[in-house]
């Protein structure tokens, strides 16, 4: 396992000018005839209808009356489009929807800027600085990426619960103000990537360690600080076992453990508000995807750097 | 050279500070910038590292301390056991065997089986055909649905009457298995959620496959060789290192399934008799995987002290399996250049 910054930096400024929909042309485009094109498109669409059917059930399903959700046969296309899922699911759930929504998305906030500021520290400082033991230490945060979170789970817990923690917030959100190491192996790499002579230049002017990094480093790393929060974002809303375990007072859930312990309690008779309420859920992230479609391509490729 | 030098040392009063590419001042910037710099780096690492001391560290040692011992959440300090909850869990659990024979059929057939299909697809999707940009995006799509949500969804269109997937199947002329209220097909479909949400997977290869240079295969085009010849005597042998990568990722996170697992069993197998933790493993222990039994063990039975030692041998399982992936790496995987 040898991380080199070669490949990563050209796939960063591949990605950065050319974006990930692009690929190199191979030989088996170019001398394509005209006619196996179609063939293509219909190999590529029989593959797509099974990735898409369990999306077009899902969003036909949210519009079904309950009696159409569980009819035998199933209906692929219905007759009757109704709000009344949500209807039924607001007028018993709304006032924990909010609470929910509101909790999910202050963790969720709070996570992207403690994991951005104290990931970023840590990349500079493993980037920036030339000390005996650097490498040493930096490989620990990739050995953490492989370590199952189940190895430290328990001496966590009691610590939280010494901190009288267990039911708030703060287990969720306060280790992230340590950095996460996924954040803080992505910075490093870019900044790795970034020519030593501004940090020079502007030591040269007197500027303090601090105040390059954050006025002339941060700057500069914009792009992969974008990919970082994004996945900062992305994890902390799917986050389950961690809500699970820690927020054990119901005011505190977040939609994804609220629509599992709606599920738990209410199970299949309430079939229509789950499909609503899990809508709800899921909704926010494909509205992401289509705006940030861009940044979370580019983190999946920049993680598959530690080779 | 002796000038540069100076020249460096009192760059901050000189206008012209050494330039890139010349050796000496490359050596001078060195050895200058080294001076301060593990003080300097402390300021910088000090976060990280009080987190990985408190956060990681301590509770990684405390965990191999308390699975010696009989901690249950209130007994503290915890009574010293000796290897006991060990010897339990091979010798006097029958729930310790059950999560480890699901999890390890898990492991083997969805690690293949999602690595396979984000191959397949990866193939499929590489390039830059007009409209080749809309599928990635469409097979992309599912990866995005939360895990909870996922399962949800899974366990309602594998329905076996008012679900789509059944309804296919008797279109074809099959009678549809029961999936997630049956012992026998829970993990198979379990296996086709992981497949929907293979996006990521399918991505990491489609950056291996743009690293391959085009020249080779132009060039055994001209030789004659055809497209599976090419595919495998060039783009796989180039591949290896990402597949390596997708296999050690896919290997590590199957072992510790847990989110998808909880969900489908819940949302299948709840028909709205008893709520509670009675689904864990639903249906009949077919889904306990070894994190769905480490979580009844830890948070519903709060036996800390057995909780830890299972989490210990999972540890040492995942460390050895990546050791031993590594050590195969040497003998198929293909870096390039000399080897």
């Amino acid at each position: 396992m040898t991380t080199t910054q070669g490949p990563v930096a050209a796939e960063v400024s591949a990605a950065r000018t050319a974006g990930a929909e692009t690929g190199r042309r191979t030989p088996n485009q170019t001398r394509q005839k005209p006619g196996s094109r179609f063939g293509l498109y219909l190999v590529l669409t029989a593959v797509a209808v099974p990735f898409c059917l369990p999306l077009y059930w899902f969003l036909i399903g949210v519009f079904k009356t309950p009696a159409a959700l569980v009819h035998i046969p199933p209906i692929w296309f219905q007759a009757h489009w109704v709000l009344s899922n949500f209807h039924d699911l607001f007028s018993v759930q709304a006032g924990n929807l909010l609470r929910y929504t509101e909790n999910t998305l202050y963790i969720s906030c709070f996570t992207v800027a403690a994991t951005l500021l104290a990931s970023s520290l840590a990349a500079f400082g493993f980037s920036q600085y030339e000390f005996w033991g650097r490498d040493a230490l930096f490989w620990t945060v990739i050995i953490l990426l492989i370590l199952p979170p189940w190895a430290t789970i328990v001496p966590q817990y009691q610590l939280f619960s010494w901190l009288h923690w267990i039911g708030g917030f703060q287990p969720l959100t306060i280790p992230y103000l340590f950095g996460d190491p996924f954040s803080v192996f992505l910075i490093r790499q870019y900044m790795r990537s970034i020519p030593k002579d501004y940090v020079e230049a502007a030591r040269i002017d007197g500027a303090s360690d601090l105040r390059i990094w954050w006025s002339i480093m941060m700057p500069m790393v914009r792009p992969v600080l974008w990919v970082a929060g994004v996945f900062a974002f992305i994890n902390s809303y799917n986050s389950f076992f961690a809500p699970l375990i820690y927020l054990t007072n119901s005011k505190n859930y977040t939609l994804a453990l609220g629509v599992y312990q709606f599920v738990e309690e209410h199970g299949q008779p309430d079939i229509a508000e789950i499909v609503a309420y899990t809508m709800l859920v899921v909704l926010p992230l494909i509205i992401l995807f289509v705006f940030a479609q861009r940044y979370i391509i580019r983190g999946v490729r920049l993680g598959s750097g530690i080779r | 050279m002796s000038t540069e030098l100076h020249g460096e040392r009192l760059a901050g009063f000189t206008e012209r500070p050494p330039t890139r590419g010349t050796s000496v001042g490359r050596r001078a910037r060195k050895r200058g910038f080294r001076r301060h710099d593990w003080r300097k780096a402390l300021l910088f690492l000090a976060p990280w590292l009080f987190g990985f001391i408190v956060l990681q560290a301590y509770p990684l040692l405390m965990t191999a301390y308390y699975s010696v011992t009989d901690y249950n959440g209130l007994n503290f300090p915890p009574h010293f056991v000796g290897l006991q909850n060990y010897i339990q869990a091979f010798t006097d659990d029958p729930l310790f065997w059950t999560s480890v024979r699901v999890t390890i059929w898990w492991v083997v057939v969805s690690v293949r089986v999602t690595l396979a299909v984000a191959l397949a697809l990866a193939l499929l999707l590489q390039g830059t055909r007009p409209g080749v940009g809309v599928y990635r995006t469409l097979i992309y799509l599912p990866s995005m649905v939360p895990a909870v949500g996922a399962g949800i969804v899974f366990a309602w269109i594998f329905n076996p009457s008012s679900g789509p997937v059944d309804q296919i199947l008797r279109w074809v002329g099959f009678q549809g298995p029961n999936w997630f209220t049956s012992p026998g097909w829970a993990k198979p479909g379990l296996v086709l959620l992981s497949v929907w949400q293979v996006g990521p997977t399918m991505i990491i290869f489609l950056a291996g496959l743009q690293a391959i240079p085009a020249e080779l295969l132009e060039a055994a085009m001209i030789e004659g060789a055809g497209r599976w010849r090419r595919f495998r005597s060039i783009v796989l042998p180039l591949l290896t290192p990402t597949v390596f990568f997708n296999l050690i990722l896919g290997m590590i996170g199957s072992f510790t399934i847990f989110t998808q697992a909880l969900a489908v069993s819940v949302t299948a197998n709840n028909s709205g008799g008893q709520a509670g933790a009675a689904y864990l493993g639903a249906p009949g222990n077919s889904t306990l995987f070894y994190a769905v039994n480490m979580y009844q063990v830890m948070f519903q039975n709060f036996q800390f002290g057995y909780g830890s030692a299972l989490s210990v041998i999972l540890t040492i399982v995942t460390v050895l399996a990546t050791a031993a992936l590594f050590v195969s790496a040497k003998r198929w995987v293909f870096y390039g250049g000399d080897q």
